[in-house]
């Protein structure tokens, strides 16, 4: 008996083997793939920088593209002087509360109007016309209203981020699959029950998505109306340089706006699969 | 007696199509009149609070605003700088629209290339377009090329990275088959590629084309002397309401005529679901 079964179990155990030697190939193979294209990334990202230092000077008018190193110089010296953290402060502090405002009313409003069929149809040309409106071209409007202090910024940002949260939200509340709220009727949900245990659950990935990228537009909309009429901010450090052909320090407050976006997006899709880690969204906007 | 049996089943089917048909008729009433009353009731406050609640300095009236869109359409102020808003709107959404694809394309081909290239493009991308308006203004002047330039890298990194999702979300199992049966490169393009590619190209270029024409205005915006942009911001500096108001009002109407115009784009995309975007200007 023991010799039948010897041969068959060294056969399995040579095919184990072959199988993982196979897999660690492969495992390997892909490591080498990363590192080429990690390698590759990194390379590129430093050939731009080396051409842009030492190269583009001398096909265009310096004046124009400044270089990566007059321009960490200058964001050194704004950081040092303490100039760029109160521009930095009163553009986050702008964004911030507008995203919060915006957020919360897009929430609110697409759950309400979602709780009656009819009276999301009635709304709904209008909620595209206003979804139509070229938002910058309100931002003389509000300054006209609120001024130039911090006013007229957040309700920009607000209004970016509103539309964008709600037209999100109610997409993912009205696609909520039919046949399981009906089968929660049946089993005798409530109408909490059902909004806290279907259509929470299953709208929350557009929701959060959406939430996720407003981010950037919220900062997108105070520094816009920075640039139309302000005394303080990104956007205007960014317009006061522009105005006086300080290229360097347009430069600076570009890369400072991109690092704030690319942070904020970053520390929100980690807490986006922190609370939704079920289902991918599909987003608009 | 069948015969009789059949003729209650299509009276029956007849009358409860009747009945489907007039509560379809009721509904489209209801909603009719009560979105007509809800803009009647929002000008009729509009124009009484006007003067009386709120100083016309500040919210203007509907009647205000009429009549400024009626002067500017009188005196060819409207047609003058909406040209220019719409010419730049044009010329960049073709600019950003055609580079982006072409260059995502060729790069999305080649896997590993795009791997590379792809944390460039999505850092360029999360720059928020409109900080780059006063960079393209210093290097380009106040003239038309900067709102081009702005339009167009509005439209570029959408469809950039949609044409590039379209070309990558293509099953590698496909592409072996059609290899294995001896497809040649052009048609595997023709009968895979492509194929799969296109919705996701086109509902980029749907979502663009309002894109393009925020990304005009923001031109605009932050610097010029023509364009409805301009006007508006003129009206805003000599603090005539009406005029900002009817300003708005006017890229609004354009931005709409663009997403009706867009509407044939969606039908032409019967055989696949659709990549669902609403008509958006991207929330600008």
């Amino acid at each position: 008996m023991s010799l039948d079964v010897a041969p068959a179990t060294r056969g399995t155990q040579r095919a184990e083997m072959v199988l993982r030697a196979v897999a660690e190939a492969e495992h390997r193979r892909r490591r080498r793939e990363r590192a080429g294209v990690w390698l590759g990334t990194a390379g590129l990202g430093i050939a731009i920088l080396l051409f842009w230092q030492y190269g583009l000077g001398h096909l265009v008018n310096p004046r124009y593209v400044s270089d990566p190193l007059s321009i960490g110089l200058r964001i050194g010296e704004l950081v040092a002087d303490g100039e760029i953290t109160r521009h930095i402060a009163v553009t986050l502090t702008e964004a911030g509360i507008g995203f919060l405002i915006g957020a919360g009313l897009g929430l609110l409003s697409a759950f309400a109007l979602s709780q009656t069929a009819r009276g999301y149809e009635v709304f709904e040309p209008f909620l595209i016309g206003f979804y139509s409106i070229p938002k910058i071209a309100l931002a003389p409007l509000f300054i006209l209203w609120f001024g130039l202090g911090y006013t007229p910024k957040i309700i920009m940002a607000a209004l970016l981020v509103y539309f964008i949260v709600f037209v999100n939200t109610a997409t993912g509340i009205r696609e909520v699959s039919p046949g399981l709220i009906q089968v929660c009727r049946v089993f005798g949900a409530s109408r909490r029950d059902l909004l806290v245990k279907v259509v929470l659950p299953s709208a929350a990935p557009a929701m959060i998505a959406s939430i996720r990228i407003t981010c950037t537009r919220a900062i997108e909309g105070a520094v816009l109306s920075e640039f139309v009429a302000s005394t303080q901010g990104l956007g205007y450090l960014v317009a006061r340089a522009s105005r006086a052909f300080d290229i360097e320090t347009v430069f600076a407050g570009i890369v400072v706006i991109a690092a704030a976006v690319m942070t904020a997006n970053a520390l929100l899709r980690l807490l986006e699969t922190r609370v939704t880690p079920w289902q991918p969204a599909r987003i608009h906007g | 007696m069948s015969a009789t049996v059949s003729s209650a089943g299509a009276m029956v089917l007849a009358s409860a199509r009747r009945e489907h048909l007039a509560a379809r008729r009721a509904r489209r009433l209801f909603l009719l009149t009560t979105r007509l009353g809800i803009v009647v009731v929002v000008l009729v406050a509009w124009e009484l609070a006007s003067g009386t609640l709120l100083r016309p300095f500040y919210i203007s009236s509907p009647s205000a605003v009429a009549q400024t869109l009626a002067e500017w359409a009188a005196n060819g102020e409207l047609w003058y700088h909406g040209q220019f808003t719409v010419t730049a709107a044009f010329f960049g959404y073709l600019l950003g629209a055609v580079s982006g694809v072409l260059v995502a394309w060729p790069l999305a081909m080649v896997r590993l290339a795009y791997r590379v290239v792809e944390p460039y493009f999505l850092v360029a991308y999360s720059v928020p377009a409109v900080a780059m308006g006063p960079v393209f203004i210093l290097w380009f002047g106040i003239g038309m090329t900067p709102k081009i330039l702005i339009a167009a890298y509005f439209v570029f990194f959408i469809v950039f990275i949609n044409t590039a999702a379209g070309f990558r979300q293509v099953r590698q199992e496909l592409l072996d088959v059609t290899k294995v049966m001896g497809a040649s490169g052009r048609d595997q393009l023709r009968t895979v590629l492509l194929p799969s590619a296109t919705p996701f190209i086109l509902a980029a270029l749907r979502i663009t084309l309002p894109a393009a024409m925020i990304g005009a205005v923001t031109g605009e915006f932050i610097s010029s002397n023509r364009g409805l942009g301009f006007l508006t911001r003129d009206a805003a500096s000599s603090f005539s309401t009406s005029g900002v108001i009817a300003g708005v009002l006017s890229l609004s109407a354009i931005v709409l005529l663009m997403n009706l115009l867009l509407r044939p784009l969606r039908r032409a995309l019967r055989w696949q679901e659709e990549i669902d975007v609403p008509p958006t200007t991207g929330g600008r």
